[in-house]
């Protein structure tokens, strides 16, 4: 289960900073209001709920800059909320193309990096090693240092590895596609499997027809707040309905 | 703070790999890659052995030689820690952000990278004994590590707190590099002790000056010995309290703005 109760996230605009921190002073003193201070934040998810329980596919939609990506690190624990509450019960792995990898190591050291980050062991990772090599078609690159990877190969090593997680929420950023053709449809395969398996997937996608075909539920996020949260088909078709 | 030792002991394959992968870039393109860990400490303890032995069988001033070259092991291992760690959520920015695990591993990251540095030192050290033909007793070698670990303490305390107002307030970062030249001078590195005036006041104020001092006890032993280890067990204990608190309150905060 993950449960969003009244979730409100606000950032510190960059430009901000400096005043924000002095204003933050004087107002615990109490020369200056509380209320001026807000003019310094951006709001990114405002009072949102919703709730998915063990299994369920939710695919994220909604133009760039709605508040996706700061949900699905919400999901993971990796950004608090500002106020209100995220509760669930199950281990994320966030997978994303640009993971955790440190150019200067090998290929074969970033896999057990990118597994160490999502709290996969040691042991885990060397019963596992050989698979996800071979999944991800690096041959011969494995031990060549990242720098020389293109991005494609990034997202070939982060889908490989998470296609080993154990872990029981999957959060993706529209990574399965990343790739050429051949990896492509190696991806699709893995992402049908997760969608059609007992794993609980949050997916943003601007691939509208995988939501409806992949999803059994759909949440249309604008400028912050839920526009829609339902079945993925109505969802999908009301967001379709809104863009004409 | 057993939660946090928990963690951290979690997360040790993640400190391993990320000292590694620090490593990695430091001496990448460098002709002699790996090869300046040692290279490091081993022309710096030449250096020191070269400017202040040089007449072979002075016993005096091979001691003295060995004391500044405990200071400088000392100094190098607090003053690292303090300039890594203010610049740590600007540097691990995207580990904070995409890990599960707790962010405390990723703070230990420079204090790891800075241990890797001072097992080399410490070994030349070991090596400048025997090539000044003073063998170090066990009590020097206890109390150097002894020491260099209080100091390191300190040191990783007061970075989890810079690097969280680094944050805040960008100038922190000059700021930390003038007050450590400040503290440079009035530590004693390269004097036995402080010299007698408004400085010598300045020994139970200064973390550095306490861990130094204790350092050197197994060669060359301060009045109130007792006393200094009491004062660094203390700054070591605050700051590490204030510091991991500080930094559990704050770093998702500060790792969302930056």
């Amino acid at each position: 289960m993950i449960e969003f109760k009244k979730v409100t996230k606000k950032y510190l605009l960059q430009s901000s900073k400096i005043n924000f921190a002095l204003k933050n002073t004087l107002a615990h003193i109490g020369a200056v209001k509380r209320g001026d201070i807000e003019n310094s934040y951006f709001t990114a998810l405002d009072n949102v709920s919703f709730r998915l329980e063990n299994g369920d596919k939710l695919g994220v939609i909604g133009d760039n800059g709605s508040g996706k990506t700061t949900l699905l690190r919400m999901c993971a624990g990796v950004s608090l909320p500002t106020s209100g509450e995220v509760l669930t019960d199950m281990r994320p792995h966030i997978l994303e193309t640009s993971f955790g990898l440190q150019e200067n190591l090998t290929a074969r050291e970033n896999i057990y990096i990118l597994g160490y980050l999502q709290g996969m062991t040691q042991k885990y990772l060397d019963s596992i090693i050989d698979d996800v090599i071979n999944f991800a078609d690096l041959g011969v690159y494995i031990d060549q240092p990242m720098k020389y990877f293109s991005s494609g190969m990034h997202g070939r090593i982060a889908l490989s590895l998470a296609r080993f997680t154990a872990h029981e929420l999957l959060l993706m950023d529209e990574i399965y596609s990343r790739g050429d053709v051949h990896f492509k449809e190696k991806g699709v395969e893995v992402f049908e499997n997760w969608m059609k398996g007992d794993k609980t997937v949050i997916y943003i996608s601007h691939d509208l027809q995988s939501i409806k075909d992949f999803c059994s539920k759909c949440l249309h996020l604008e400028k912050g707040k839920i526009v829609a949260f339902g079945s993925a088909e109505e969802v999908v078709n009301q967001y379709l309905e809104g863009r004409k | 703070m057993k939660t946090w030792l928990r963690n951290v002991w979690g997360g040790r394959n993640v400190i391993k790999v990320m000292t590694l992968a620090g490593m990695k870039a430091e001496y990448s393109h460098t002709l002699f890659g790996f090869l300046w860990l040692l290279l490091k400490p081993a022309l710096m303890v030449a250096a020191i052995v070269a400017t202040f032995y040089f007449r072979a069988g002075d016993i005096e001033l091979a001691s003295y030689a060995l004391t500044v070259a405990y200071g400088v092991v000392i100094w190098n291992v607090m003053s690292s820690i303090i300039n890594q760690m203010s610049g740590l959520i600007y540097s691990q920015k995207q580990t904070f952000l995409k890990t599960t695990l707790p962010r405390e591993v990723i703070s230990l990251i420079p204090v790891a990278r800075t241990g890797v540095d001072f097992i080399f030192g410490f070994v030349f050290i070991l090596l400048a004994h025997i090539f000044l033909l003073q063998m170090p007793s066990v009590f020097s070698l206890f109390v150097l590590v002894s020491a260099t670990i209080l100091g390191a303490l300190v040191s990783y305390g007061a970075g989890l707190i810079m690097a969280i107002l680094s944050v805040y307030f960008r100038d922190l970062k000059y700021l930390v590099s003038y007050m450590m030249r400040i503290l440079f001078f009035i530590t004693p590195i390269f004097l036995l002790e402080l010299p007698v005036g408004i400085l010598t006041k300045t020994l139970y104020f200064n973390p550095f000056s306490l861990a130094i001092t204790m350092g050197r006890a197994g060669e060359y032993a301060h009045s109130n010995l007792e006393g200094v280890i009491f004062a660094l067990v203390l700054w070591a204990g605050s700051f590490l309290t204030v510091g991991v608190w500080f930094f559990g309150k704050k770093v998702y905060d500060v790792v969302d703005i930056v």
